[in-house]
């Protein structure tokens, strides 16, 4: 198994933007739609990324993309530090990821579709296998309750530090802490019961962990 | 026999190891031409943000208004307070009326109809009428034959509508004179002030009318026509001299009957006059088929181009407009009318930049809403040798060599996966290349 990588923080940047966060906070603040497009062009793939990686790999998240800068634009008053503008952004996206999980959850009850998922996207540089096991992984994750796949995906997926976790979820580092050790113990076990995830887990033949249906 | 991870940490690693695999595949990149759609998304969105506000705020202010107002008023009067009793309406001496039929013979001056509201129409000799319904905020009116002028007081839920042969004009608060022949087959509204919304045989999908405007719809010719409305023209408005007027333009053809730059008139004769410049003067007040689709309003454009007459817009519409309308349709899912107008950009335009997008995304069209892959191969050879270095190159050969290894499997795509990592070796397609140029 590779050793893990330094964890990337929630605040690291690699661009150099012409206009600062502030300052486009400021101007998307009087409802200037220039410096909402901008907000757009600079931040849209973070808000892709995370939305991709908290809803999993079926279905499309076009439209909860839209949705949060959408939201960012309706409520921009309430950006009271124009500086914070990335974590304002990163915090509609996990509530826009939050609500439409629990949408997803309903329709998955109601079987709007036959197994509650859209189809897969074309993902054709991806290996077979690896993607067979990211949605065997997110079959699990659909198992979850929302608060504590937010807290493992942005964890273990997106690869924020505890501290930072804790700040995106608003919860305590401690709350954040004891969340994750539960859910962890669960996804491991229900892991074990997937031959396709033991490969991933570093282990050998399943255990009687908690079974895939 | 493996040993399964059992404390926290080996939890943990494994969940890392879980989790970096997932961010590996999840990335969330989108290919340019998806990138720039979703970003028009947004700007169209964007754009209709400020009215969506307005109306909430408008909607919960009037909510709120009027629950205080019913309370007060079922308090104070007892019934509800939105129980207005309907308009009515007097006429003057010159109109012969008997009941809700209005007549004003062709020998008496104008007859004049007042409603309780303030509201007026005014009947002209031999023009006949009935007054349909009369509700508290409005009325319908209908233009049997001749011309009448009304002019409503606006009021905030004002609703009022002149039918007119097969005409119906939408009305809010206005002033407008109207006429309907029906031996002639001929409708005109001269707008003063205000707007309307008209809707008949040559405009199903309604057409607004900005004050200072004309509408001549002449049935037998099959032709729909604006024209800036001269100061004194309402006052001698006839058929014939209607389509002498400057600053007309061709709004439908339904049938195809007019030549390439030309329109046809009400005689059948080839008029030159619907064409720019002048053109432009009436169009000031109407937005561009390019504002049309920044603003979300694909079905609309297509209507338009529907009324216009598709084939002489095909066959005489600007490149701003052929690129709009092809633009509206494939956003709109019209599959036929896309492939039509990005075909028409590339015969009637070739060598232009449009041009060589059309053939990229001529391909696209084939490849996913037409589901013809093998045709789509071709768009995109083409696109790649008009425009080798251009926008959509990587694109359009990532979407070949997927093409290819669908219609005749991977072996016959592998020179195109090559050709693909040697001039995008980091392109959105690179894995698949290198998936392809390592099958057996």
């Amino acid at each position: 198994m590779a050793a893990p990588g330094p964890r990337p923080v929630l605040v690291a940047r690699t661009e150099t933007p012409e206009v600062d966060d502030a300052t486009l906070a400021r101007s998307a603040a009087v409802g200037d739609p220039a410096a909402h497009t901008a907000i757009w062009d600079r931040y849209n793939p973070l808000v892709r990324r995370v939305l991709r990686r908290t809803m999993g790999p079926s279905g499309d998240v076009e439209d909860q993309v839209q949705e949060v800068f959408l939201r960012f634009y309706r409520n921009r008053a309430l950006l009271r530090n124009p500086a914070a503008l990335r974590s304002f952004l990163f915090g509609i996206t996990l509530r826009v990821a939050a609500s439409e999980l629990r949408s997803r959850r309903v329709r998955n009850w109601l079987r709007l579709t036959p197994d509650g998922v859209l189809d897969d996207l074309a993902a054709p540089h991806v290996d077979a296998d690896a993607r067979e096991a990211v949605k065997r992984l997110y079959v699990i994750l659909d198992r979850l309750d929302t608060k504590s796949r937010l807290a493992f995906v942005l964890h273990h997926v997106e690869g924020l530090e505890l501290l930072d976790v804790a700040g995106a979820l608003g919860v305590s580092l401690a709350t954040v802490k004891r969340r994750l050790s539960r859910v962890s113990a669960r996804v491991v076990a229900m892991a074990q019961g997937d031959r396709m995830l033991i490969d991933y887990l570093g282990t050998g033949e399943p255990a009687s962990g908690e079974k895939l249906r | 026999m493996s040993v399964f991870p059992t404390s926290p940490e080996e939890r943990d690693q494994a969940l890392d190891t879980l989790g970096r695999m997932a961010r590996a595949h999840l990335a969330g990149n989108l290919s340019p031409q998806d990138e720039a759609d979703a970003r028009r998304r947004f700007r169209v969105k964007l754009g209709r943000q400020p009215m969506e506000e307005s109306a909430h705020r408008r909607a919960k202010i009037l909510l709120s208004a009027g629950a205080i107002a019913a309370a007060v008023a079922a308090m104070v009067v007892g019934r509800p307070f939105w129980r207005h009793p309907a308009l009515t309406f007097d006429v003057d001496v010159p109109i012969v009326a008997e009941q809700d039929y209005l007549f004003v013979p062709s020998t008496s001056p104008s007859g004049h109809v007042s409603f309780s509201d303030g509201s007026r129409l005014t009947l002209s000799p031999g023009g006949r009428g009935r007054i349909v319904a009369l509700h508290a905020n409005g009325a319908e009116i209908g233009l049997e034959d001749g011309r009448a002028s009304l002019e409503v007081v606006h009021r905030a839920d004002t609703h009022w509508s002149v039918a007119a042969g097969p005409f119906a004009i939408q009305v809010t608060g206005t002033a407008f004179d109207v006429r309907w022949s029906g031996a002639d087959e001929m409708f005109e509204v001269d707008l003063k002030s205000g707007s309307v919304k008209i809707r008949g045989p040559l405009a199903p999908a309604g057409i607004e009318l900005a004050a200072g405007q004309r509408l001549i719809a002449d049935l037998r010719a099959a032709q729909l026509r604006i024209e800036r409305l001269e100061p004194q023209a309402s006052e001698e408005t006839s058929a014939g001299a209607a389509s002498s007027k400057p600053n007309e333009r061709v709004i439908a053809t339904p049938m195809p009957r007019s030549l390439p730059g030309a329109a046809l008139s009400r005689d059948g004769e080839t008029s030159t006059r619907a064409r720019a410049p002048r053109r432009e003067a009436v169009d000031e007040a109407k937005p561009s088929w390019t504002q049309r689709i920044a603003a979300g309003d694909f079905r609309g454009v297509l209507a338009e181009a529907e009324q216009r007459g598709l084939e002489a817009t095909l066959a005489q519409a600007a490149l701003a407009d052929l690129v709009a309308l092809s633009d509206a349709a494939r956003y709109a899912g019209s599959v036929d009318v896309a492939h039509r107008a990005l075909m028409a950009q590339r015969e009637r335009f070739a060598g232009s930049n449009a041009a060589r997008t059309a053939a990229f995304l001529l391909g696209r069209l084939a490849d996913t809403s037409e589901a013809r892959p093998a045709g789509a191969i071709g768009w995109y050879d083409r696109y790649l040798t008009e425009a080798p270095n251009g926008e959509f190159a990587s694109e359009a050969l990532g979407r070949k060599l997927v093409a290819q290894q669908r219609v005749s499997g991977a072996a016959s795509a592998r020179a195109t996966a090559h050709e693909y990592l040697r001039r995008f070796p980091q392109g959105p397609y690179a894995a698949k290349a290198r998936q392809l140029t390592l099958a057996p």
